[in-house]
């Protein structure tokens, strides 16, 4: 038979967000793919040195996704923060160590219920979905909404959490440990679940190098990478951070891997919950950033890196975002190559992209 | 696969997950970033509100040249309610810039009113003109402010010229 | 907190930097970041970066400076990859004459040219 093209995106029902794959096949084995990723470009970069002053990049940055937005404006303010010379107090640090790690919680639920969701497991996405609730209850109560949490600003959080809260997040915590027990054992253990994802779309260790992925995907390869080991900017290892690595690197592993850190997480939290210090939630700020700094931090879905340069003014010169799925893309494109054009949704998935933050 | 077909019977008799939102209320948690409410008599109309908001729906418009009386322009249709503007306010412990725990209600068939939300909302009948109108108010902002600043800088000049002359 | 990046900057020019980087990268010690540029006014400066696996705080740069709108930037895909996205975003966003890179994969062919340029007004 001779090749077909096939088109997948931009909207597909297995696609949150708009990426575009075309895909020419020979039978059912994908041989050459085109990607398009620009779908949802919405020029924040230049926003962020025109229009926006550096006290409002925080918010700005924020909505480059609406899933990682802990992430953007906790490395936004960062980057200030060093360029302004502030230094935080150790309780600013656990706040913020907090909500970065209940973010992750939720995006690897929601990345894992994505996942068996269109591998055809429509009551294991339920299942994986409703044990993420907690979590999301949990981070409405501390930051005061459900998406746009708006928590980190620069010199601070937006608001202290009290004991009430604290007791709240821990009982939900307990709760969720429960149900993320029961669906991993569901995601591990399941017959049809592990026909559709073991030995589908593999990467090996080396490859991961080659490619240089970043996150849950390098690690589920075997590869030992992660920010929150490599760049200081929380204290994670005075709360038990653990890397987690797996070394099958199909899609299921993916999976795996991101119930491990969603285990880690809810550790952490706890240990936070317990050991909060004491002192202000916020500290007195002053001046005008200046100089050039990187920024290095573990979004969700793996390394998300900011590059800031200021002169001293109000606006920035320079807010360079490069996220995780940017990093990914190219060994995603070099996985399709050889693959079933039924397994490229698992694929996609496993991968959790996020576009929004791709093209920004 | 057994377990799962156990877990999923379990289902049917448990307590639901979700509320039925339209035919029951869903009441905000605590301490959610509701709408932003305003109090005239305790602003010091320093303006750092209107410079920090993100998206730029707080504007004041200068009414009186003579005593630089501003008014305060909220749209809440534009708000991303952050809450940054309370965290500015050197009067918010007092109360002149407060985030509540209720949600604004959506822009239906009416317009919330109140004193608490400022000069805009109140002054519109119409949800279709919220949009058009804010643009008025944001143009008004800065050909007020420009207004008054030259106002300010001529009757400066006059003081000092009468000033020279009386010395004279 | 404050962070502390340890960023190690390396001046190379245009014509240099592939075979810079190729004597310095090892893929299984360093991490390739992005390529990036920044506009300074009619000036730009490109930056690789890198960081190492397993160290802590340890940024290489490979820095270009003086880079004007017409230079033709060479590609770092034969020694990386990877590269190609990071690498097209460049021809996209700044309007740049990169080798081998597609265009229009970032913006939509109607939106505006080279919108990162300091000098475009959107």
């Amino acid at each position: 038979m001779g090749k077909i093209v096939v088109p997948f995106g931009s909207q597909h029902v297995a696609l949150p967000e708009p990426i575009s794959f075309l895909f020419d096949t020979e039978n059912e084995i994908i041989t050459k793919v085109e990607a398009h990723i620009g779908y949802v470009h919405r020029g924040i970069e230049k926003a962020a040195i025109t229009r926006f002053e550096y006290n409002q990049l925080p918010y700005l940055t924020a909505r480059v996704c609406g899933l990682c937005s802990i992430t953007h404006a906790g490395a936004v303010v960062h980057g200030i923060e060093k360029l302004m010379d502030i230094e935080v107090n150790k309780r600013i640090d656990y706040l913020r160590m907090l909500v970065v790690e209940l973010d992750r919680i939720h995006s690897h639920m929601l990345a894992n219920g994505h996942v068996a969701e269109v591998v055809g497991y429509e009551n294991l996405f339920m299942q994986t979905f409703r044990a993420r609730e907690d979590v999301m209850d949990v981070l409405e109560r501390i930051t005061g909404n459900r998406v746009q949490y708006d928590y980190q600003t620069i010199g601070g959080v937006a608001r202290d959490i009290d004991l009430e809260t604290a007791e709240f997040a821990k009982k939900k915590l307990k709760k969720l440990k429960e149900n993320v027990l029961k669906v991993m054992e569901f995601h591990d253990s399941d017959y049809t679940f592990g026909l559709k994802t073991k030995g589908v779309g593999v990467i090996s260790k080396e490859m991961a190098a080659k490619y240089n992925t970043a996150g849950p995907i390098a690690r589920a390869s075997g590869l030992e990478t992660d920010v929150r080991a490599e760049f200081d900017y929380l204290p994670f290892e005075e709360v038990g951070y653990k890397m987690q690595t797996r070394k099958e690197g199909d899609v299921w592993a993916r999976n795996m891997v991101r119930f491990d850190e969603v285990l880690n997480s809810i550790e952490m939290c706890e240990n936070i919950l317990d050991n909060l210090p004491q002192g202000e939630h916020q500290v007195k700020v002053k001046g005008r950033p200046k100089g050039e700094t990187v920024v290095r931090v573990e979004a969700p879905r793996g390394e998300c890196f900011y590059y800031l340069k200021a002169s001293g003014k109000k606006v920035m010169d320079r807010v360079r975002i490069r996220v995780p799925t940017y990093a990914n893309i190219p060994i995603l494109k070099e996985l399709f190559l050889g693959a079933k054009y039924s397994d490229a949704q698992a694929i996609v998935l496993s991968f959790d992209p996020c576009m929004s933050c791709t093209a920004r | 696969m057994l377990k799962m077909f156990i877990e999923s019977l379990k289902n049917l008799v448990s307590e639901p997950e979700t509320i039925k939102y339209p035919f029951e209320p869903s009441p905000e948690p605590k301490g959610y970033r509701g709408t932003i409410h305003y109090n005239e008599e305790l602003c010091i109309f320093c303006d750092k509100c209107e410079n920090i908001c993100p998206p730029g729906a707080i504007k004041f418009v200068v009414v009186d040249y003579e005593t630089g009386k501003k008014e305060y322009n909220y749209n809440p249709y534009l708000c991303i309610y952050c809450g940054a503007c309370v965290r500015e306010c050197p009067k918010a412990d007092e109360g002149c810039l407060v985030q509540v725990e209720t949600r604004t209600p959506p822009l239906g068939r009416s317009v919330p009113k109140g004193k608490e939300l400022g000069y805009f909302i109140n002054r519109i009948d119409n949800p279709k003109e919220v949009e058009s109108k804010w643009r008025e108010i944001e143009e008004l902002n800065i050909k007020t402010k420009e207004e008054y600043k030259a106002y300010k800088k001529a009757k400066r000049a006059q003081k000092a010229a009468a000033k020279a002359k009386g010395e004279e | 907190m404050m962070i502390n990046p340890d960023m190690q900057i390396e001046e190379v020019t245009l014509d240099n930097v592939v075979e810079k980087i190729k004597d310095f990268y090892d893929e299984s010690e360093w991490n390739f970041i992005t390529v990036n540029a920044t506009d300074l006014g009619g000036k730009l400066q490109i930056d690789w970066l890198f960081s190492k696996y397993g160290a802590k705080n340890i940024i290489k740069i490979f820095r270009a400076q003086d880079v004007s709108y017409d230079a033709f930037i060479p590609s770092i895909v034969p020694v990386i990859p990877s590269a190609w996205l990071a690498e097209w975003e460049l021809a996209d966003l700044f309007g740049l004459e990169v080798e081998n890179a597609a265009t229009g994969v970032f913006i939509a062919p109607d939106g505006p040219k080279a919108p990162l340029r300091a000098d475009t007004k959107l």
